[in-house]
């Protein structure tokens, strides 16, 4: 198996699996385009992502590589959430800033399977919840006024019941 | 909040009033029949008054039936997928029935007699007819049951309200047979006077008890919480804001999972994410039938401020808040619904208006101007006659069952859409030249796959003869089609022409026999699913022939097929465990209680 060595933000190297990596459309692109050849000995490196989630994200990737390639992304894809496998599940159980740090590693990297995991654990953690429940859930400050919230809230009443 | 935890005070306890119980007076309306309106036998109609055959259980026909069941509908090439599967129901209610009772009453008891494959209801709500506001009485997950009758008596959410009307909800996807419904009986206490009408309609409930709202949406959250099997990650308490690190196209990604009850909510959260929530790209596709109970005039004006290049769009059910038999102060909603359609006419390829009785001539007028339309569904939809839809000329699958479509406009339709695959016809009563637009459709839609025409009964054998020319026919439904009528060599064609059939219904074809049917097990090597119901002439060997050539069968209804005997199901229940054999029939089953 042809290895490959990525570095990290911190400058840590992970040395892995070529096929693995490629996972990754933009580390993909860039051997491509640089037309690295698998024995390459210097490490790629990822300015945009830190040890800890290039681990985990390497730890998805590791765990995904024989899946089939992800549909392209069409309107008719199916947008339900219900559908997360329990590994993927269990391997989400962090806290929200290592959560939104893999999204945004998973977008760098363009890992589809990976943002769209992330994406929707995040859509379930909106789901359901009242404007001010998802506030708390987030620490998102309530920038409204009371009567631009009153507004708002006129706006969109039709959600709740008369 | 100590209003909130106060105990619940029955309103009956605080004023005098009468206890009662009473069946349905009348059916309102319903999304789901298995027979033609001038039918008594499964009709709704049947849940009017007083249980006739509980506790008996079995197939009668003084119940109420629903027609489809199991998994076996939506295996179909003609399944209707829902438009925004961000907004499903998670009980998956697939039918309603709505019900009248004579008196108005605070509910506390509602019992309901089922009286073959129980454990379909799923929801009960509640409303004053003179009201538009829906409570929701009980929900709760489908049931198995065992095959005996039942006397369902969910425990009712309590509330001080007065009702009149009762709608369940049915999702019968788990079960192995048809679900029957006898009776529905309502209990509670009736106002003595006026007076106290009005009080508990517009007094004292709303100072000094809990109002259904809250109660509601406890328990709808704890419904969900316990579903989501990846609920919130472990909270945090740093504060943070993690969205911040987010660029806006990702949030936006987020919010394409979100139901449009959650986005609405999401517009509220603060200026980003309302910004963010009025995408349009999230508004391409409006599937509001599961908020069927919220959908007003304003609810309509609310969404059409937000789509630009609407796509698909699904109102089924929506016209349940609106006041019964009040057809001007309906006016509004109407012509929202017309400008809705009209505004989106340029961009529509989807539009789903099943069982929704605002569909009338004047709609079918803007529909006509939809000419990307690719999906029409109209199920259940009569108050119009004439439905002339020239314009349209891309469609696909036509789901016209339960209206009152004529042939002429049909045939009309049928011409102009060269791919279409999927026609739904059943149950529309005046639909008589049926052998001719099996004709038209022989010539000008090759591309059919679905057939359906449960229960028309003006077909002749060489009618049906023509549906050889249709090759490509993947499902034929033509129950009832030919219930006297020798058919002749009409399957003959049928199965020289039709190679790639995967579900044939042919119930109640009383002259049909062995010799007739033959040809098919023989030449359809693709059939799955066969219905026989109800022929008599059908013999042990035919259905053994089909169960031992066919290789891909995995359901045979031979219920009412008296000439073969229980004895010989067993056997074959035994020899080919992967086929599901239906044998229903009308058993009496007295007393299991």
């Amino acid at each position: 198996m042809p290895r490959i060595k990525l570095q990290s933000s911190d400058n840590e190297i992970f040395d892995i699996e070529v096929e693995i990596a490629k996972c990754s459309v933009t580390i993909k692109t860039m051997l491509e385009d640089l037309g690295m050849d698998d024995e390459e000995e210097e490490a790629v490196p990822l300015p945009n992502v830190n040890s800890a989630i290039l681990r985990k994200v390497l730890q998805w990737a590791t765990f995904h590589k024989d899946d089939p390639p992800p549909p392209e992304d069409d309107e008719n894809k199916e947008k339900r959430t219900d559908d997360i496998s329990s590994w993927d599940a269990d391997f989400l159980k962090v806290d929200q800033g290592t959560l939104f740090e893999l999204i945004l590693a998973a977008n760098y990297l363009d890992i589809k399977g990976l943002l769209d995991v992330t994406c929707k654990t995040v859509a379930n953690m909106i789901k359901g919840k009242a404007p001010e429940e998802i506030r708390k859930t987030f620490n998102i400050k309530n920038d409204f006024t009371a009567s631009e919230e009153d507004q708002v809230r006129k706006e969109n009443e039709w959600c709740e019941e008369k | 909040m100590a209003t909130k935890s106060r105990t619940f005070l029955p309103i009956e306890n605080s004023l005098k009033m009468r206890y009662l119980e009473q069946y349905a007076h009348a059916v309102v309306h319903y999304s789901s029949k298995y027979n033609s309106h001038c039918s008594y036998s499964y009709a709704p109609h049947n849940l009017v008054g007083k249980y006739v055959k509980y506790p008996s259980y079995g197939d009668f026909q003084e119940a109420y039936f629903l027609r489809s069941y199991g998994k076996w509908w939506k295996t179909s090439s003609a399944t209707q997928k829902d438009y925004r599967p961000q907004d499903f129901d998670l009980l998956g209610a697939e039918d309603f029935i709505t019900l009248e009772f004579g008196s108005t009453v605070v509910p506390r008891e509602i019992f309901i007699y089922e009286v073959y494959n129980p454990g379909a209801v799923i929801r009960i709500w509640g409303r004053l007819k003179i009201d538009p506001k829906w409570h929701l009485l009980w929900e709760g997950f489908p049931q198995k049951c065992a095959p005996k009758s039942r006397k369902f008596c969910p425990p009712l959410r309590k509330i001080n309200c007065l009702i009149n009307i009762i709608r369940l909800e049915f999702n019968q996807s788990h079960l192995e047979y048809h679900t029957a419904i006898d009776a529905v009986l309502l209990s509670g206490y009736q106002p003595e006077t006026t007076f106290q009408s009005e009080i508990i309609r517009h007094g004292l409930t709303e100072v000094k008890f809990n109002t259904p709202q809250t109660i509601r949406e406890l328990t709808v959250g704890d419904l969900e919480k316990r579903t989501k099997n990846q609920g919130d990650v472990s909270e945090n308490l740093e504060p943070v804001d993690c969205f911040c690190l987010l660029p806006d196209e990702i949030i936006i990604n987020i919010f394409h999972y979100l139901d449009l009850k959650s986005l609405s909510r999401c517009a509220q959260v603060n200026h980003r994410w309302n910004k963010l929530a009025r995408d349009q790209t999230l508004y391409q596709n409006i599937s509001l039938k599961i908020y069927w109970y919220l959908v007003d005039t304003e609810t309509l004006d609310h969404f059409q401020k937000k789509i630009v290049n609407l796509k698909k769009l699904d109102l089924s059910w929506c016209n349940e808040h609106q006041l019964y038999f009040h057809q001007r102060l309906n006016y509004d909603y109407h012509l929202k619904l017309q400008s809705i359609i009209e505004g989106a006419s340029k961009t529509l390829t989807h539009l789903s208006l099943n069982d929704n009785y605002f569909v009338d001539f004047d709609v079918i007028g803007k529909i006509n101007q939809c000419t990307e339309l690719v999906d029409l569904r109209l199920h259940n939809s009569f108050n119009w006659i004439r439905c002339p839809l020239d314009k349209l000329t891309n469609l696909v699958s036509l789901d016209l069952s339960l209206t009152y479509i004529i042939a002429q406009d049909l045939i009309q339709i049928l011409m102009a859409n060269p791919h279409l695959e999927n026609l739904n016809l059943d149950l529309c009563e005046k639909l008589v030249l049926v052998d001719q637009i099996v004709e038209t459709v022989a010539m000008f839609n090759k591309k059919l796959k679905t057939w359906r025409s449960w229960k028309s009964f003006y077909f002749t054998p060489d009618g049906i003869r023509k549906f050889g020319l249709c090759q490509n026919l993947e499902e034929l439904d033509l129950g009832w089609c030919l219930i006297d009528r020798d058919p002749g060599d009409c399957l003959l064609s049928i199965a020289n022409g039709c190679k790639r059939l995967k579900r044939l219904i042919l119930s109640e074809w009383r002259g049909l026999s062995e010799q007739l049917l033959m040809p098919v097990i023989l030449s359809c090597k693709e059939l799955t699913q066969i219905d026989l119901i109800g022929i008599k002439t059908i013999t042990a060997d035919v259905c053994e022939n089909a169960l031992f050539r066919l290789p891909k069968l995995r359901l045979l209804d031979i219920s009412f097929c008296d000439g073969v005997r229980q004895s010989e199901v067993e056997i074959w229940r035994q020899q080919y465990p992967h086929i599901t054999i239906q044998r229903s029939c009308e058993f009496i089953v007295t007393d299991y209680l």
